[in-house]
């Protein structure tokens, strides 16, 4: 057996869950490969390590929480408020982005009427937000493609 | 009462009958759903939720197949369906700060061997934060819930092939991730 084949069967060699074949095969490659057995060695620490990683047991009340649950005495960890709240925020965000982009339009339209026969491009350009005030939306997005130029 | 006559009296819908399953699991589905999710109080919902849908989803169950696999892969699903709720809020929140590392292994108290621990422990824990969860997940399985391949493999809907490559794949980068703590933390004293 070859150090790359013995290599991706040490993580199951260390489980225990080698056919015994296999097993015999990686042994007597280990018993004369410092470098494999280096490796193993190295796992058996990971694995040494990871049985000290804490256990963490469930909280006190978690088994009435559930039963009450089960029983219809208690609402559930993602109540339908908190799912609510959520899509109420989302719909807030998704109705100011589009708000802002309708006003916006309406907005440059109302500064920098399409000319009859002008090209499409020329009424787009973002010298219809020099208009606006300072610190307005639109200002700040002209400061932004400023930055980006 | 044994555990099939516990899930036989649940499946007929004896509250109390699953009250006992739920007391003895509870600890171990907590725990699989903390290392997931990082932190107790979402885990403690994932939890939570995991048994009320196994109550609900019990007549469906069929006492001849693990109880123990079929509830951790109610949890895994729900943790899966807790994260993929977590990428939606933060699109409208700002992270709480709150990570995996809250919480994680303690350092050893051997007063001998304790800075050492604590150094190994810490780099530990940042290694495992930093595992993709679909590694992270065949870790915990393995080597915190003590799950053989077969078992991993019917928890996590895969083969046991999958689960093999996987786990190995998981403890190179586990070990890679340590190494580079460590180079982070100077040489070995």
């Amino acid at each position: 057996m070859k150090c790359a084949k013995v290599a991706k069967s040490l993580s199951p060699y260390v489980d225990g869950e080698l056919g015994e074949t296999e097993r015999r095969e990686v042994e007597t490659h280990l018993a004369q490969c410092g470098r494999c057995a280096g490796e193993l060695a190295e796992a058996r620490r990971l694995q040494q390590l990871l049985s000290q990683a804490e256990r963490f047991a469930a909280p006190p009340g978690f088994r009435a929480e559930v039963m009450a649950r089960i029983d219809g005495r208690s609402s559930p960890g993602l109540s339908w408020s908190a799912v609510s709240g959520g899509m109420a925020r989302a719909f807030v965000v998704v109705a100011a982005i589009t708000a802002g982009v309708m006003s916006g339009s309406l907005l440059a339209r109302g500064i920098a009427p399409p000319q009859k026969g002008a090209p499409l491009i020329e009424t787009l350009g973002l010298e219809v937000f020099e208009a606006l005030p300072p610190g307005s939306l639109g200002r700040a997005y002209l400061a932004l493609t400023e930055e980006r130029r | 009462m044994d555990e099939l006559s516990r899930l036989r009296r649940a499946k007929e819908g004896d509250t109390a009958a699953f009250g006992e399953l739920l007391a003895q699991y509870q600890d171990r589905i907590f725990n699989l759903c903390r290392y997931l999710l990082g932190n107790r109080q979402d885990a403690e919902d994932a939890a939570q939720d995991a048994f009320v849908k196994a109550f609900r989803g019990l007549k469906r169950f069929e006492p001849a197949a693990s109880f123990s696999t079929w509830l951790y892969r109610i949890a895994v699903n729900t943790c899966h369906d807790y994260r993929r709720r977590f990428f939606l809020r933060s699109l409208l929140h700002a992270p709480d700060g709150e990570s995996v590392l809250e919480g994680l292994p303690s350092p050893a108290p051997c007063p001998e061997t304790a800075y050492a621990a604590r150094e190994s422990l810490e780099a530990l824990r940042a290694a495992l934060t930093a595992l993709p969860v679909k590694l992270r997940l065949v870790i915990i399985l393995k080597e915190l819930e003590g799950l053989p391949y077969e078992d991993m493999a019917a928890v996590l809907e895969v083969s046991v092939g999958t689960v093999k490559s996987r786990l190995f794949r998981a403890r190179e980068e586990l070990k890679k991730k340590m190494r580079s703590q460590g180079t982070k933390q100077g040489p070995e004293r």
